[in-house]
């Protein structure tokens, strides 16, 4: 393997003592500390479990599915997000639905939230308005099964919910 | 012969075809809803519009004979805004369900929509809605989709010769249906969700099953009876879950009966044998055959195949019973004999299209089978059981306790039996007495070819991979003949098929690679008798 050796300028021993350094560094180490002290408000800074970030408008966080006033999902099974979701993330299962003016519903429908790139893709496929990401981001885990996520889990918690 | 310009290209159209079939024919393309190119002309969607130079308006080219010197126009600006008008009425009490229907992704009003149709309507009043109305256990009807092109009513007047369907109401009320209500009784009923264009029918079986893009399709024949109707497999996670017919002008048209479709059935079936009765099956198969050729009593073991199997399966059978056991007990069971024309004729499908013979290879088994020497069926190997000619036997995909007629008597005869294996892709009565169970592929997951009637080879091919530890008959031969020492180095189908050409007579032009889609005619199954009589084939040794 070639080696190139560069040579660099000798340093005296003021410069090999690094205290200059040392001293500049720590300068502008308490400058933030002091600053943090006097004025926390202007940090950058949130205390995370108490305090949240806001996040964008659009922001896309997991995947929630709408409910008609009924309290059953408006999903009809269409695999229109299955086919479109480029990292195969969703899966779906379809079945009759007893009431004939909807007809088609969804038996299961399962996200793979670790392989899910969020991209939105799915959102913008559905020809029912069905799916939505909503802006939470908060669902890590213990296991991998628990990230795949049911209809269960993605059905809104109550009519509105985003 | 007329010659015509369409789109500014000359084309010859044959005597008294219709512009739409002639430029078909040349691969233009004109957008079609009530034409069917095996149904009556009926001339009423005015999808096919176009215009002829010298006509005072735009024309139908379905209904409108191709003459000498026509110039028509297929896609001019006048075209185009009239199919626009004919989509925006069609769409005028369409419920735009796509996302609920099956036939989204095979639905030509979605394709046309998506090529001519407009963005919005203009139509501001509520759509007209229809009740449910149950139509039979094959299809499914939801008149909200329907565009009232009759296909389905000349289908089932003209091809399938039953006139179960008419059309009643008027203006938007118009409705396609049974007559008085009634269920379809037709046996070609499942072919309606095919001929209909949208999905006003659709297949009461494959219901929400799946979506059409993304499902694969295999070429495939159907097992059900020895008509051998081409169909396609479509499959999904490794699942079969419809069998739609396969266009073949020399078998089965474009069509395929309720009974061919619900064939799929049993690939899923409850009594599948899927694992062997012991992990050493095969050894243990071989050891009973060792010991009796060993003993040289290779004469007392009968081998029953089936002409279920194919050509691949029933030669490699004779080939073990022949030249491993050498055993002249070598049967079948004969499939009935149909005299009816085998067609395809213009007449309705009810006088010919079903064949007598349910299995699909009769042919196949005699042309192979039959080239031996000796071979007996199924009913003398039961008698031979009795008399204790034989002593072991072994039972390809067949059931003799149910075929011979007798139960008890056939029972008892292959209960006298010191060995009996089956080697089978369901649990039969047969399979309860025998010592050895092996399982065997369904037609969805063996490659190979079947012989039908009319004496056509075609090719029968995998669309999923074989369930549990079954496979074909060909391979569970190969291995046991392995285990008695021979040195068969058959690793395909193809392969089998090499040897197949050069053995059978009337199969010498059989090339499983190159087998044409329409399948390929055998060589004058006449001839070759008549030639086979004169050569007698002398037996070649035991174990090659």
């Amino acid at each position: 393997m070639a080696v190139k050796k560069i040579n660099r300028p000798p340093q005296n021993w003021w410069e090999r003592a690094y205290v200059f350094e040392i001293v500049r560094g720590m300068s502008i180490t308490m400058k933030h500390a002091l600053k943090s002290w006097f004025t926390p408000e202007h940090m950058p800074i949130y205390q995370y479990p108490e305090e949240r970030r806001p996040v964008a408008e659009r922001f896309r966080g997991r995947h929630r599915i709408r409910r008609r006033p009924d309290g059953s999902p408006t999903c009809v099974a269409c695999y229109c997000c299955q086919t479109v979701c480029p990292p195969n993330a969703i899966d779906i299962v379809a079945e009759e639905c007893d009431d004939p003016a909807i007809e088609k519903r969804p038996q299961s429908f399962r996200i793979n939230m670790i392989r899910c790139i969020y991209c939105g893709m799915c959102v913008e496929a559905c020809p029912k308005d069905a799916i939505y990401m909503s802006q939470d981001y908060e669902f890590a885990n213990q296991t991998r099964e628990q990230l795949h996520f049911e209809l269960e889990d993605l059905l809104d918690v109550e009519k509105g919910d985003r | 012969m007329p010659k015509l310009t369409i789109d500014g290209v000359e084309i010859e159209a044959a005597q008294g075809q219709s512009v739409l079939d002639a430029a078909l024919a040349h691969g233009i393309h004109i957008p079609h809803l009530c034409y069917h190119p095996r149904l009556k002309v009926s001339g009423n969607c005015r999808m096919c519009l176009v215009e002829i130079e010298k006509a005072p308006k735009l024309q139908i080219s379905c209904g409108t004979e191709a003459r000498d010197g026509m110039v028509v126009q297929t896609k001019s600006e006048k075209v185009l805004k009239a199919r626009q008008s004919v989509l925006e009425f069609m769409l005028i009490n369409h419920p735009l369900d796509c996302p609920t229907c099956d036939q989204c992704g095979e639905c030509k009003l979605q394709d046309y929509c998506s090529e001519h149709g407009q963005e919005e309507s203009r139509y501001g009043e509520e759509k007209h809605g229809f009740d449910v109305l149950d139509v039979g256990p094959d299809i499914s009807r939801n008149m909200n989709r329907c565009i009232h092109c009759t296909r389905c009513i000349r289908f089932l007047r003209d091809v399938a010769g039953s006139e179960e369907f008419t059309l009643y109401e008027r203006g938007s009320h118009t409705t396609v249906g049974p007559y008085l209500e009634k269920a379809l009784e037709s046996p070609f009923s499942g072919n309606l969700a095919e001929v209909c264009p949208v999905g006003a029918l659709t297949c009461k079986h494959f219901r929400f099953k799946g979506r059409s893009w993304l499902m694969e399709k295999s070429r495939t024949l159907c097992p059900g009876c020895a008509r051998g109707c081409n169909a396609y497999a479509w499959t999904s996670k490794q699942e079969v879950l419809r069998l739609t017919p396969a266009e073949n002008d020399f078998v089965n048209q474009s069509w395929l009966c309720n009974a061919g479709r619900a064939s799929i059935a049993q690939i899923e079936a409850k009594n599948r044998i899927l694992e062997p009765t012991r992990a050493t099956a095969m050894e243990e198969l071989a050891g009973v055959l060792r010991a009796l050729i060993e003993k040289d009593e290779g004469e007392k073991v009968g081998v029953l195949a089936s002409p279920r199997l194919t050509n691949e399966d029933l030669y490699l059978i004779r080939k073990l019973a022949r030249e491993v056991i050498g055993t002249t007990h070598l049967a079948f069971v004969p499939g009935m004999s149909d005299d009816r024309p085998f067609g395809p004729l213009d007449t309705p499908l009810t006088e010919w299209f079903i064949r007598a013979d349910p299995t699909p290879n009769s042919h196949g088994a005699r042309d192979i089978l039959h080239s031996t020497e000796h071979t007996e069926n199924a009913f003398d190997l039961i008698e031979a059981a009795e008399k204790g000619e034989i002593s072991s036997l072994l039972v390809f995909s067949e059931d003799p306790v149910t075929s011979f007629g007798d139960v008890d008597r056939a029972t008892k005869a292959l209960g006298q039996l010191d060995f009996l294996a089956v080697i089978d892709s369901h649990f039969s009565p047969t399979a309860e007495l025998a010592r050895l169970v092996v399982p065997e592929a369904s037609f969805a997951e063996k490659d190979g070819t079947f012989t039908n009637e009319q004496g056509r080879i075609q090719r029968l091919r995998a669309a999923i991979p074989a369930r549990g530890h079954s496979q074909s008959a060909w391979q569970t031969v190969t291995e046991v003949a392995k285990h008695l020492g021979t040195v068969w180095t058959f690793n395909s189908a193809a392969e089998v098929d090499r040897e197949i050409a050069s053995k059978i007579p009337g199969y010498q032009d059989l090339d499983f690679d190159t087998l044409p889609l329409e399948g390929l005619a055998l060589v004058q199954a006449d001839e070759a008798d008549q030639a086979e009589a004169e050569e007698s084939t002398p037996d070649q040794d035991k174990k090659e």
